[in-house]
């Protein structure tokens, strides 16, 4: 247990900013009981990109929401630097860790102009006067790229980039230390994607921010965290150094999850593991608990995945994976 | 290659007049579909693909709105057919699957009455027994196991892969001439998408439909398309074939799109392309992307849409490859 709550990329100088220990949240439907989180352990290093990747339905947002606060889990503890933070936080403490929602037409209040929705956090968190409230949301501007002309317009005359520009202008206007990024560029174009996950990097830099990334779309991470989580149902199934969880993935479900992804060029193809498509998949039930979650959907799944569910094991000190037929040893015989 | 095109469009502009003046979202398209062919346009938000997809379907019409230009399919003129006219073409020869699946569906009735709807339209001959029937075994046919619980179903009971692969099968029980597909998928999971691709070519193929495929994703176009059209504001930049596209895109605009694309690869950051998509009311004289180009110069102008290579297009001054 221990040994899977550590941090996969160490560099052992950055300390753990959010340890995650086995969370569980379950939610009753009907007579039924789904667990979103079904004994997830993370640790989040401070500085660190962390992305967490799955299907709609994997846990992903629960699990940030947790994080956030917004929600509590049925068991199990969050820590920030230490500090028990899993029933109560403070307001010094709801301060350090922010979201970024994924549409922004529908996260800013349209009845509020940018000034008015920048200042509220700004009141919260400090004791700013009025005209500096006003001086700071100007600089909030200018810092994600929006003109401070803007300030008194409404979110409704901006372009869909331009509101996440916002969104991320209101994270970051109590200086926090992590943000939450829920999708933060599904609902936008890609040329505009481009510019957004460059502003994100361009701001960890320079106010040494925590990420914890979630997204549906491996691609998008590739490039920007250090350390990736692929959950499915609630379970932590594979997590490892970016670099590595790509190049290669030993879960069968981060095999499926890189083989569909559409990509542009012949290098990016020979990246991807091959993945039998044909087979039915509609109408699959969730898995009872007893096994492997994947099994249901697995083409490969061999007897023993029907013996409970199987744990993270470390395949190198940088990635660990959760399946019990993994893909590596058939990979290294492939051509 | 494609001897007879069976959708053509050709010079095909729109215009809107709106409170801040006109809007020219249109800017003389011109494209064309060979039979059973797949072709994709690509472009982002607000370069009037979908306009150009409705203005084919017969859905855009207001008071509004000016279209001008020639669509036709086998040869009927599509702009000035009538409701009645559409009637008979519309879901019988040409069909669309519209991008969110929960949305398309009519949420007040259920799949079956839909699909027999749908299906009894096509063929009216057909009693409800029947089309039930024929209805059943089309969802059978695209691996939904339990069809007559997905019958019985409303639409939001149902999974989005689920929906989406329901609307799929109506746009082809017909066995239409031409599928327009707006983003099909994209409104889904990752993998949801790829099986949703893999069974749109897998139907269109075996009914011998020819499908429009209407994406902002390149990555989609490069695994589905055969041929391409790039859009930029209202106008159609660069045409080839796929490979050749991916291979040696020429125009700046397909270039800067496909540098945006985050990479598997993992070499570094995608690019942005600088400046702002042009206000349609008041769009750049010439080239539309010039003011965002990084090759534009002063003699751009208003470029011809060039053949340099036989099958490749492109709508630029300066000689691009690669």
């Amino acid at each position: 247990m221990t040994s899977v709550a550590e941090s996969l990329v160490p560099p052992a100088e950055d300390p753990v900013l959010i340890r995650i220990e086995d969370l569980r949240r379950d939610f009753t439907v009907g007579s039924r009981t789904v667990s979103a989180l079904a004994g997830v352990s993370l640790d989040i290093r401070r500085g660190q990109t962390v992305a967490v990747v799955g299907e709609s339905g994997s846990g992903k947002t629960t699990l940030g929401n947790q994080i956030l606060g917004i929600d509590r889990p049925t068991s199990g503890r969050i820590l920030f630097e230490g500090r028990e933070i899993t029933a109560t936080r403070d307001t010094d403490m709801r301060r350090r860790i922010q979201v970024v929602q994924q549409s922004p037409y529908t996260t800013l209040n349209p009845k509020r102009n940018l000034r008015q929705i920048l200042e509220l956090p700004i009141a919260i968190h400090s004791d700013r006067s009025r005209r500096q409230r006003r001086d700071r949301v100007a600089e909030l501007l200018e810092i994600v790229g929006v003109s401070a002309d803007f300030m008194e317009r409404y979110p409704y005359t901006l372009s869909g980039g331009q509101r996440q520009r916002v969104a991320l202008a209101r994270a970051l206007a109590p200086e926090p230390d992590v943000i939450v990024l829920d999708e933060p560029t599904s609902s936008l174009d890609v040329s505009v994607q481009a510019r957004i996950l460059q502003l994100l990097v361009e701001l960890q830099a320079q106010y040494q921010l925590t990420y914890l990334f979630i997204t549906h779309d491996l691609s998008v991470v590739r490039n920007i965290a250090d350390e990736v989580v692929v959950l499915y149902r609630g379970y932590v199934v594979e997590r490892g150094a970016t670099a590595e969880l790509f190049s290669n993935p030993l879960h069968r479900y981060n095999a499926m999850l890189l083989s569909s992804i559409p990509v542009v060029s012949e290098p990016e193809e020979a990246l991807k593991p091959s993945w039998e498509w044909d087979g039915s998949v509609v109408g699959v039930e969730p898995s009872v608990g007893a096994a492997c979650p994947f099994l249901p959907r697995c083409p490969h799944a061999v007897a023993l995945c029907e013996q409970g569910v199987p744990p993270l094991v470390a395949e190198t000190p940088t990635h660990q994976h959760a399946c019990r037929n993994p893909r590596s040893s058939e990979s290294a015989h492939r051509e | 290659m494609n001897a007879d095109p069976i959708l053509t469009v050709e010079d095909l502009h729109l215009r809107i007049r709106q409170f801040e003046g006109e809007a020219h979202i249109l800017n003389g398209v011109s494209l064309h579909l060979g039979a059973g062919e797949r072709v994709a346009l690509v472009g982002e938000s607000g370069c009037g693909k979908s306009s150009t997809a409705l203005i084919a379907m017969g859905l855009m019409n207001g008071g509004n709105m000016s279209i001008d230009g020639r669509v036709t399919l086998e040869g009927t003129d599509l702009l000035g057919l009538g409701e009645r006219g559409w009637r008979n073409v519309r879901g019988r020869q040409i069909s669309m699957v519209f991008q969110d699946p929960g949305a398309a569906l009519n949420p007040v009735f259920t799949v079956g009455d839909q699909l027999v709807t749908a299906i009894r339209r096509g063929d009216p001959g057909t009693s409800r027994a029947e089309a039930h029937e024929r209805a059943a075994e089309a969802l059978r046919h695209v691996h939904i196991v339990d069809a007559e619980r997905v019958l019985a179903s409303y639409p939001f009971q149902l999974s989005g892969g689920l929906n989406q692969r329901i609307l799929i099968t109506m746009a082809l029980v017909n066995r239409p001439r031409v599928v327009v597909a707006d983003e099909p998928g994209s409104a889904l999971d990752v993998t949801v998408q790829e099986q949703t691709l893999r069974l749109m070519k897998a139907l269109t193929d075996e009914v011998g439909a020819a499908v429009l495929l209407i994406t902002h994703n390149l990555g989609v176009v490069r695994t589905f398309a055969q041929r391409v059209y790039v859009m930029y504001s209202g106008t159609i930049v660069e045409e080839a074939e796929t490979a050749r596209l991916f291979e040696a895109p020429r125009h700046p605009y397909t270039q800067a799109l496909l540098a945006a694309v985050p990479r598997l690869t993992g070499e570094g950051l995608p690019q942005p392309i600088p400046g702002q998509v042009p206000d349609y009311t008041d769009p750049p004289v010439g080239c539309r992307f010039q003011p965002r180009c990084p090759h534009a110069r002063a003699a751009c102008g208003n470029p011809p849409f060039a053949e340099p290579e036989p099958g490749h297009r492109v709508r630029c001054v300066l000689d691009f490859s690669g």
